[in-house]
């Protein structure tokens, strides 16, 4: 019996919107200790985020959003992303190095639900990133989900 | 003299939920002194008091099922004010009801959590509340 999922890329928890492969690889080691395990999906930039839920059975838990991306940036992808039903209400918390003040506040005018510093030690990363995906995946209750189809401008 | 730590404003009518809060801070080293409005009008009146201008909370975590105004006015009320749209505010229930979780978002809630039965479990639900936006860039 063929599976209509196959269809379509498959839905997952969690959208990570990272272009430093680094910073990739400190996140997957802190997903991949959690149990019960978490699905994610890799954008590498904001036009690669657009492809990836235009064709999402149904949108992520949380988008957690770089701001230095290159072809659309993290800023532009936030606006696009409260433009489009699909994902108007989606947590979005940014996660990045940029400490800068004005990136703060026009991410919190653009809709983001949280903003938070990139820690630089791996402990401490680590850490974080732990408390942020027990606030947003494991407690908050996420909003119901969708039926209509996303039709997204990308 | 560094800037004392902003409040946190909890939003609860009932007294033993207040002291249950109270204790998780206290448990997780949650040290901003926590003010309580033992409903939305209190809270309102609380927040545009001259006093409070001065050491605004950032913070606000607000029980859905209140008497006289419910959360959800309280929050319409709060993202209409221009003076406190901005305040990053958390919604405790005791029943998950899927209407309710739209309309919140819809008024940008940061975060809906459903209370959970046994003490233990709520203490932790508070205190990585608090400690979550201690690590967050507030706006």
């Amino acid at each position: 019996m063929m599976r209509l999922e196959s269809l379509w890329m498959r839905a997952v928890t969690l959208l990570l919107v990272e272009d430093d492969v680094d910073d990739e690889a400190l996140m997957v080691r802190v997903l991949a200790r959690r149990q019960p395990a978490l699905t994610y999906h890799v954008a590498r930039n904001g036009r690669d985020a657009l492809a990836y839920l235009a064709q999402a059975p149904s949108p992520p838990q949380l988008i957690l959003l770089d701001l230095q991306l290159p072809r659309l940036g993290g800023l532009e992808l936030l606006q696009a992303l409260r433009l489009e039903p699909a994902t108007r209400l989606t947590p979005v918390v940014v996660f990045t190095s940029s400490t800068d003040r004005t990136d703060v506040v026009t991410a919190y005018d653009l809709g983001a639900n949280s903003y938070i510093f990139k820690p630089v030690e791996f402990q401490h990363f680590s850490s974080v990133l732990e408390q942020l995906l027990n606030y947003w995946v494991e407690l908050n209750q996420p909003l119901p989900p969708r039926t209509d189809h996303l039709r997204y401008l990308s | 003299m560094p800037k004392p730590k902003p409040p946190i404003l909890l939003v609860e009518d009932d007294e033993v939920d207040v002291m249950m809060v109270q204790r998780a801070f206290t448990r997780h080293a949650v040290t901003n002194p926590l003010l309580v409005a033992a409903s939305g009008d209190e809270a309102l009146q609380l927040l545009h008091d001259p006093e409070q201008q001065r050491n605004l909370p950032r913070l606000v975590l607000f029980d859905l099922n209140m008497p006289r105004m419910d959360g959800i006015t309280f929050l319409q009320r709060l993202r209409a004010d221009p003076l406190l749209q901005s305040i990053v505010a958390v919604a405790i229930t005791s029943s998950n009801q899927e209407r309710d979780r739209l309309t919140l978002f819809r008024h940008h809630v940061a975060g809906y959590f459903v209370k959970p039965v046994s003490y233990e479990a709520q203490q932790e639900l508070f205190g990585t509340i608090a400690r979550y936006w201690m690590l967050s860039q507030l706006p």
